[in-house]
């Protein structure tokens, strides 16, 4: 496999880096060389179906019947922003001069 | 400087005032740290007019007074946090994190930020936009990478421990160069939360001690289930140290045959060699064992940390972290301005890298085989722990420290540095590095690899071969 200077400009687009033609030559070398050690990946026969990945850390230890404590540092609905009359609060913006509301207006 | 047990029960007994130990640390940081032949090992630090007004409890906990150097990509209120790049200069997080706040809570001293590879992307800590750290055992040479800066504050003697972080062996690796000792926990034992992210699945904190008990003392401050990470497990805690005296009679030690190939420096095979006569005579029972799929683990290991480093490094764009280049026109130009000024090269290649392997025409090729790898790694693991093995006994690096500049150009060989490492990443598991005898003068570390969630007979083994290592 090998990877050329059109498509690393392509994948810099992609990622939001800008390359110039001899940053492309230069890392086109280096991703050329890397990717040819990485091919050895092709040369391995993987079983069907076999097991991908590591999946997700093994889940709690816990007696039977045991009520697993709340995860949450304070329940989602206390960092919801206030609802008045139909509209969230948002704080005043100061072009508007309403320093004297300083919870805000809806 | 004493261990961190001793430093601690000091100050819980009066004998030493609770803020003496970190002013002494920074002391020792001033009359190392800097100049052109300074070590470079720390970002920020406390000042010394700060460490003189110190208010530090007597009897903060377990410890009390101990101070601690932390790899400056995790958060703290107190200092910036730049992750090692450009593009986080000056960066002050409104939030601290869960390591952090539990060292303070159990009495440490955060005397400052260390040195990195830019993101935790590099084996020499030569990939810094602030500069390379230097190895305290010579200063040619480079202490390892990425946790550099913290492997080398200990190595210097300026704090008794650190903490780094770990994704394909960058707490274990310096710790080898440097002559120390370096742990990375089991995936999940430790919370990641105000870890800056270089690839998720990988990335676990570790810590760096001058002995393996102060590697476990800084394990026990940290460890443990935190609901802001998901990815935190909720399982008990045990005492590290239950069986530090325990020695290493009647321990199954596997020694995996992979590890010992034509890639290893004689001088390390021959320290590993004499390491593990000694633990034999010591009481443990030696056997060879086999990891088929090592050979393929550093190629996954890359394709993988890439892929999830190119999505992880996306949200710094200019928005809402760090450093902003708003002189383009629109919305679109100030992202790739911000971020190609911001990123240093070796992180560029690897976005780059990792955006490539997750492009629709080669996503099955690299990403999907890698993600297949894995597995097979994580199951040759399963298969020798299931047959009678307590611990697995490797060389951390297949070399000494290199000179400084040697590999910066050659991006495969630095990556080839991680090769005894990146496999404990890829399955999870708890592994230390530990000093063995020095090859031509710099240090060798010996790694010890244990099952899942293992880390009391890891600690177990690592006093043991500690103690031969010393004894020989």
């Amino acid at each position: 496999m090998s990877i050329s200077r059109e498509e690393i400009l392509q994948i810099a687009t992609l990622a939001r880096l800008r390359v110039t033609d001899a940053e492309s030559e230069a890392l086109s070398q280096d991703l050329n060389q890397i990717l040819e050690y990485f091919d050895m990946l092709a040369s391995l026969q993987v079983p069907e179906g076999g097991r991908l990945g590591l999946g997700p850390p093994r889940a709690p230890e816990r007696e039977p019947g045991q009520i697993p404590p709340d995860p949450m540092a304070q329940p989602p609905a206390d960092s919801a922003p206030d609802f008045r009359e139909e509209f969230f609060v948002v704080p005043s913006p100061p072009s508007l001069g309403e320093a004297d509301d300083p919870g805000g207006s809806p | 400087m004493s261990d961190i047990a001793s430093i601690a029960k000091s100050v819980r007994d009066g004998l030493v005032e609770a803020a003496e130990p970190a002013r002494t640390a920074v002391a020792r940081l001033n009359e190392q740290d800097g100049g052109s032949q300074g070590l470079n090992a720390f970002l920020a630090a406390l000042s010394d007019a700060e460490a003189s007004t110190l208010d530090v409890p007597s009897d903060g906990g377990r410890i009390s007074g101990v101070p601690v150097a932390v790899k400056d990509n995790m958060t703290t209120l107190e200092f910036p946090t730049t992750c090692g790049s450009r593009i986080l200069e000056g960066y002050r997080p409104p939030y601290e994190a869960t390591v952090v706040r539990r060292l303070r809570e159990a009495g440490a001293v955060i005397v400052g930020k260390t040195n990195l590879d830019e993101f935790a992307m590099g084996s020499s800590t030569e990939n810094s936009a602030y500069g390379p750290v230097r190895n305290p055992r010579d200063l040619t040479r480079v202490p390892g990478g990425s946790s550099g800066g913290s492997a080398a504050a200990v190595a210097a003697g300026i704090v008794p421990g650190a903490l780094g972080s770990d994704t394909g062996g960058s707490v274990r690796q310096p710790a080898s160069f440097c002559g120390v000792v370096g742990l990375k926990p089991t995936y999940g034992r430790v919370s990641r939360y105000g870890l800056v992210a270089f690839a998720s699945s990988l990335d676990q904190v570790g810590m760096f001690g001058g002995t393996v008990a102060d590697a476990a003392e800084l394990l026990q401050a940290v460890a443990g289930h935190d609901p802001r990470d998901s990815t935190s497990v909720d399982r008990p805690v045990p005492d590290f140290s239950q069986e530090r005296d325990a020695g290493a009679e009647g321990l199954v030690v596997g020694v995996p045959a992979e590890y010992f190939g034509d890639a290893l420096e004689p001088g390390v095979k021959a320290s590993c060699q004499a390491a593990l006569a000694a633990f034999e005579a010591s009481g443990a029972r030696i056997r060879e064992v086999s990891l088929p799929h090592t050979a393929y683990a550093l190629s996954a290991y890359y394709v993988i940390a890439t892929a999830e480093a190119s999505s992880n490094l996306a949200r710094f764009d200019g928005v809402r972290y760090g450093v902003r280049d708003s002189s383009g026109e629109d919305l679109g130009e100030m992202y790739e301005r911000t971020r190609t000024a911001g990123f240093g090269r070796e992180v560029k290649r690897r976005i780059l890298l990792g955006t490539f392997a997750l492009t629709a025409g080669y996503h099955d090729q690299y990403y999907g085989r890698a993600q297949s790898v894995r597995g097979l790694v994580a199951g040759d693991f399963e298969t020798v722990f299931g047959d009678g093995i307590d611990v697995l006994f490797t060389p951390t690096s297949p070399t000494v420290a290199f000179p400084l500049g040697e590999r910066v150009q050659d991006p495969l060989q630095m990556y080839l540095a991680d090769i005894f490492t990146v496999t404990a990443n890829l399955a999870g598991l708890p592994a230390i590095s530990v000093p063995l005898g020095p090859s031509d003068g710099l240090p060798v570390g010996g790694q010890l690899i244990a099952p899942q969630w293992g880390e009391t007979t890891l600690f177990r083994a690592a006093f043991a071969l500690e103690a031969v290592v010393e004894a020989g």
